[in-house]
């Protein structure tokens, strides 16, 4: 039985699991709620938290992104063996985590407010974030992958984090600017964005997850 | 080269950093707690040594590990404490998840500068409408399980110091009395917290708890 996943038409919170679904190669099936779909989905008793994404496993239904992308990182192979490595793969997930929270906050801000959450993400936010994941991905010899020589948890959560930003018009030319500071980390960026998109520029407009009429 | 004990900083508080002292008393690791308040906190803060300029933060052979549930797996993964299997991980971290989703919605109301009255209406409210959610959700999960003395497994994991170092700082905080009025409604997770006050504490009863 293949394994549902439900969530709304957007790159959001789910994202770091499609990346990891793709890179493993499994065939799932992607629920898309609409606004109101999600309202009753909310209400029908199988989350325990109201929240989404949800993953759908063998009829039980699981919430909270960590706890997915952990579960789904163990079962396929994408949790780091040492402790040390686990470490690494844990502070990017719990970094990404606050991160999300501010990147959230400019994407889906309203027009009229994008040019000062732009602004304050470049001057506060990113100065903060890239400068450490600069700091501990210049430190690797290896600069493929975040963590251990390969894909892990790390890598799909911090590309599925940041592609929303990438994929923001204002957002996403504003963080580039700004690769020179931070060139190792932008440079694994660009390699994952084109690895996982198959394009340079994502196209913010081109959304691949709205429903098909 | 051994660069001497692992040292734990932090407030001079349970806050964060119990979960951690929990896992390293269970383990009878050696360690030293090095508290930071003020003038000392500010000097640590600016010394470059912490990621995100945070607390709490693990010295352990030269190496500085920040973000606490970061830390908390670290130690996990070193002292045997750590999730292996895909659904004990998945539990690990929808119990982690859930306290911190708890304690995020406190957090705004102890710490935002509000009016001892707006202080006392949200507080009211988070114990009115939040803990119930939250433990109820806590306690469906917990009831469902067979073994009800941990909380994802059938020994000690990353979860169980999480939960119980959440609860000991907030029983021996001013909102002491509403966790203890709130908690019992809730059968499954009262004794499992009474269960580990004991084990850790030495408290026989929450409410001799003081």
């Amino acid at each position: 039985e293949k394994m549902k996943l439900y969530y709304l038409p957007l790159k959001g919170r789910a994202e770091p699991m499609r990346l990891l679904l793709k890179d493993a190669k499994v065939d799932y099936e992607y629920v898309v709620l609409s606004g109101e779909e999600w309202k009753q989905f909310k209400t029908n008793g199988k989350l325990d938290f109201a929240q989404l994404p949800a993953l759908e496993v063998n009829g039980e239904m699981m919430v909270q992104s960590q706890g997915i992308m952990n579960y789904l990182g163990a079962t396929y192979g994408y949790i780091p063996a040492t402790p040390e490595d686990y470490y690494d793969a844990a502070w990017y997930q719990a970094s990404c985590q606050d991160l999300f929270k501010k990147v959230a906050d400019v994407v889906f801000s309203p027009a009229e407010r994008v040019v000062a959450g732009v602004k304050d993400f470049i001057n506060n936010t990113l100065p903060l974030y890239y400068g450490n994941f600069e700091k501990k991905f210049a430190a690797k010899a290896q600069k493929d992958f975040l963590v251990g020589g390969r894909y892990s948890i790390a890598d799909f959560i911090a590309v599925g984090t940041l592609a929303c930003a990438y994929e923001h018009p204002q957002l996403g030319k504003a963080i580039r600017d700004e690769a020179g500071k931070y060139p190792n980390f932008s440079k694994y960026m660009e390699q994952q964005l084109k690895h996982f998109y198959q394009t340079i520029w994502l196209a913010f407009h081109l959304n691949p997850y709205k429903k098909k009429k | 080269i051994n660069l001497g004990k692992m040292k734990l900083y932090y407030f001079p508080m349970k806050g964060r950093v119990e979960m951690l002292k929990l896992l390293l008393k269970e383990a009878k690791a050696e360690y030293e707690f090095v508290p930071k308040g003020g003038e000392e906190w500010q000097a640590f803060k600016k010394s470059g040594k912490l990621d995100f300029e945070q607390m709490p933060a693990l010295e352990d052979n030269g190496k500085f590990y920040v973000q606490s549930n970061a830390i908390l797996y670290y130690l996990g993964g070193k002292y045997g404490f750590a999730p292996e299997s895909a659904e004990d991980r998945y539990l690990n971290e929808w119990w982690i998840g859930g306290f911190g989703d708890l304690v995020g919605k406190l957090i705004p109301i102890m710490y935002g500068n509000l009016s001892e009255e707006e202080k006392k209406t949200k507080t009211e409210e988070f114990f009115k409408n939040t803990v119930p959610f939250f433990l109820g959700v806590f306690e469906k999960k917990l009831a469902a399980k067979e073994n009800k003395d941990f909380l994802a497994s059938d020994k000690y994991q990353c979860c169980d110091f999480s939960c119980v170092g959440l609860f000991a700082g907030m029983l021996e905080s001013p909102l002491a009395q509403a966790w203890k009025d709130i908690l019992p409604k809730y059968p499954s997770m009262n004794a499992y917290i009474e269960k580990h006050m004991k084990h850790f504490y030495q408290i026989n009863n929450l409410f001799l708890f003081a």
